[in-house]
């Protein structure tokens, strides 16, 4: 019930202060845990079937398995840590800034609320039996953390995303794009028959453009992949390809004419490659400080 | 006669894109099959973590054309366009496999045992007989290829 209170001032607040507001910052792709320096050589080290080491670790004599500090995930797919306290307790502790127009703890707020945002979801067809206990184990403690956060509270959250996206903050954009459509995967088929389900596929692509107008790397990416794709929109291989080219500049990372024809040779002609790459490097050098 | 004709021409053209489809797949040091899916896709919880990015994996069985054997094929969500990250779920592209689909793979086996994984894009790197540029690809009823499920470099940065 506090917790409810609490929510509502801060969503009155918010919303206002915000609107001549513009925050860049937060939990973006660029602040995720230390780099991990690895080639492309070991992606394929990740596929096989679980070694019997690695088995070990889910499937110990007894069935006991000792407790460790697991990671937390919100809907938006970023690690969340709130300290070690409940989501509701979290909250709480940033409602006076939030209430005070902070957009980081705006943000905070959702992405403490995202922690509860799949816990009712359908279970995957597990390959293994462990694997699939595992994950109910991690569930019923992610459960626990949102004790005393309402359903309706969880369904907020996407009116603090929306704040926070509006705002500019780029963490928050690709967020917007991660939730999908009310929180569910985006379906085009219900694009027709559901406004708010067109709002949200032409708010995402708004939001992607403008946080790659900030030059963040990711949402160019995700970009380039929507525009692969053909799915959020029609599909469009030279802005695919000139996304792929900032995105790159993006990261200072070099990627060279052999391997953009690889990619995109086949489906663009020799003037429409030569444009996308321009367009890419135009991107780049508008958004990207060197 | 003519249908006859008809049915010649479309073995020939199917045959002929079989060829292509090897061709392309050697050229990217993998190894091609085709077959048909025996198992409806499972979840495989990720056995390790890059950067804060789970990298989980979706499986299904496929009886290959090529030698008859039951494959366990690995496919990484991470490449799939419509991949969530850190979801707990199979991305709906893949989870849109069916059993008794007609796939087209092109990877590295299995090391041990009868499977195949690296069915992806290697991110534009060199490709090796150890890290092809693989892919995922529908064969439609009509013997059609379909666009690779396992081509999206949004999360490349990983490994560059």
């Amino acid at each position: 019930m506090r917790t409810s209170f609490v929510i509502g001032a801060i969503a009155l607040c918010v919303v206002g202060s915000f609107a001549v507001r513009h925050w860049r910052g937060g939990n973006g792709p660029a602040a995720t845990p230390p780099v991990v320096v690895a080639s492309v050589a070991q992606i394929a080290s990740t596929s096989e079937p679980a070694s019997p080491v690695a088995r070990a670790s889910v499937d110990r004599p007894g069935g006991v398995t000792p407790p460790v500090a697991q990671p937390v995930y919100g809907r938006n797919g970023r690690e969340i840590d709130l300290g070690g306290v409940g989501v509701a307790a979290y909250i709480d502790s940033r409602a006076r800034a939030a209430r005070m127009g902070d957009a980081r703890a705006v943000y905070e707020v959702y992405q403490a609320l995202s922690i509860c945002a799949n816990n009712d979801d359908p279970v995957a067809d597990y390959e293994q039996a462990l694997q699939r206990d595992a994950f109910l184990r991690e569930r019923d403690n992610l459960k626990a953390m949102c004790a005393n956060v309402s359903p309706a509270l969880v369904q907020e959250r996407l009116r603090f995303l929306a704040t926070a996206a509006s705002a500019g903050n780029a963490a928050a954009q690709i967020d917007h794009y991660m939730e999908g459509p009310n929180g569910h995967p985006f379906d085009p088929a219900q694009v027709e028959a559901d406004p708010l389900v067109r709002q949200w596929r032409d708010d995402a692509l708004g939001y992607l453009s403008n946080a790659a107008d900030h030059c963040d790397s990711f949402a160019l990416g995700l970009l380039a992949s929507v525009y692969d794709a053909g799915v959020l929109t029609e599909r469009d291989m030279k802005r695919s390809m000139a996304y792929s080219v900032a995105e790159a500049a993006a990261r200072k990372a070099a990627v060279s004419d052999e391997r953009l024809r690889g990619r995109f040779g086949s489906e663009l002609s020799s003037a429409e490659f030569d444009a996308a790459r321009q367009e890419g490097m135009r991107l780049a050098s508008a958004n990207c400080r060197p | 006669m003519k249908n006859s004709l008809i049915v010649l021409l479309m073995a020939s053209a199917s045959l002929s894109a079989s060829a292509t489809e090897e061709s392309l797949c050697a050229a990217a040091k993998g190894v091609l099959l085709t077959g048909t899916v025996t198992s409806a896709p499972t979840f495989a919880a990720a056995s390790s973590t890059i950067r804060g990015v789970k990298l989980s994996h979706t499986h299904v069985r496929l009886v290959a054309d090529q030698d008859g054997k039951n494959y366990d094929v690995a496919i990484d969500n991470v490449f799939a366009a419509d991949y969530v990250k850190n979801a707990s779920a199979i991305p709906p592209s893949l989870a849109a496999i069916k059993i008794n689909d007609r796939l087209e793979l092109c990877g590295e086996k299995y090391t041990s045992g009868v499977g195949i994984h690296w069915v992806h894009t290697n991110c534009g790197a060199t490709p090796r007989a150890t890290a092809p540029n693989g892919w995922v690809k529908h064969i439609a009823t009509g013997g059609g290829i379909g666009s690779n499920l396992e081509r999206s470099q949004t999360y490349c940065y990983l490994w560059n």
